[in-house]
């Protein structure tokens, strides 16, 4: 969507400072979900192998898109960091759940990994959008 | 760390990429059975052996074969192949007593350099993953913005910036 077309009304500003929460949850529950099913076939393919084939290569693949497609809608919508951050801690956290059952020092490490490399992902992502958006045009969840 | 399956379809994908290098070596195999093979193979280039002495030279170059590769097995993984079993399996079997073997530190390493492989390939893959994953977002976006989910605002309120000379 071009500048130009930006509605009188939203150049009004009638939605500053709102923020839809519920829409923002549902972003969240889907990037959570995304994640966790991200995880779960990643353990299928690199640590319960049942052969290397293309249907779970695939499928990995496709929840690994669509997870990353989330994750990007995320950062572009939730401007609040503080909500932000939580639920990219929350997908990381969804992430890695399909290991806890193995849980050791290792498997710790990398979901603090996991954690901090979605963290400066978001942090980096929402910093590009900052210096790309100097004008006053943002995309806003609107209420 | 690695599961059987894992390791028996990374060396039997590898074995396909190294068929060059390695020849036809197949890693489903067992140590009898691809010493037989290596062993007929060999006979077949030899005219001068004819009859039962082939079958008898076969067989006892391939008992002499499998014992050299026992011994050769034994002296660098530290345990002793079961010459029934499959290639792929022994060589698990000898990883995995190697690594028991290790020092905790040393494991942990491995293990490390392990998962640092894995995020390299993924790392690897990551620039075509972006680009549909880009494209899918796009999509999404264009939709929700469509049907309502966000809008683009102009923000009127002034920001304060300073900036250092």
């Amino acid at each position: 969507m071009l500048p130009s077309q930006i509605s009188q009304e939203a150049k009004s500003s009638i939605y500053q400072g709102r923020f839809s929460y519920w829409k923002a949850s549902i972003l969240s529950v889907l990037v959570v979900i995304a994640a966790f099913f991200t995880g779960y076939f990643a353990d299928k393919s690199f640590f319960d192998f049942s052969g290397l084939n293309l249907k779970s290569s695939l499928v990995l693949l496709a929840c690994s898109v669509i997870f990353l497609a989330l994750f990007l809608l995320v950062t572009l919508f939730i401007e609040k960091k503080g909500l932000l951050a939580a639920i990219v801690v929350l997908s990381a956290l969804a992430f890695f759940v399909v290991f806890l059952p193995a849980f050791n020092l290792i498997v710790a490490l990398s979901g603090l990994v996991t954690i901090i490399l979605f963290l400066s992902a978001v942090l980096a992502g929402r910093a590009e959008l900052e210096a790309l958006f100097l004008t006053e045009i943002w995309t806003k969840i609107i209420p | 760390m690695i599961s059987r399956g894992l390791f028996e379809g990374t060396l039997s994908a590898s074995s396909k990429i190294l068929k060059p290098l390695m020849g036809d070596l197949d890693f489903s195999l067992s140590l009898r059975e691809i010493s037989t093979r290596l062993v007929a193979d060999q006979i077949k280039n030899q005219p001068s052996l004819i009859g039962p002495v082939v079958s008898l030279a076969q067989k006892e170059l391939t008992e002499r074969s499998i014992a050299g590769f026992q011994q050769q097995f034994k002296s660098i993984f530290g345990i002793s192949i079961n010459p029934d079993a499959k290639l792929s399996v022994a060589l698990y079997d000898g990883f995995l007593s190697k690594i028991n073997g290790l020092k905790k530190e040393s494991r942990n390493l491995l293990i490390g350099v392990f998962a640092f492989l894995l995020f390299l390939t993924v790392q690897a893959l990551s620039p075509f993953i972006r680009l549909i994953a880009t494209a899918l977002a796009f999509i999404l976006y264009e939709l929700l913005m469509v049907f309502g989910f966000g809008a683009l605002v102009f923000e009127s309120q002034s920001k304060e910036k300073i900036v250092l000379p």
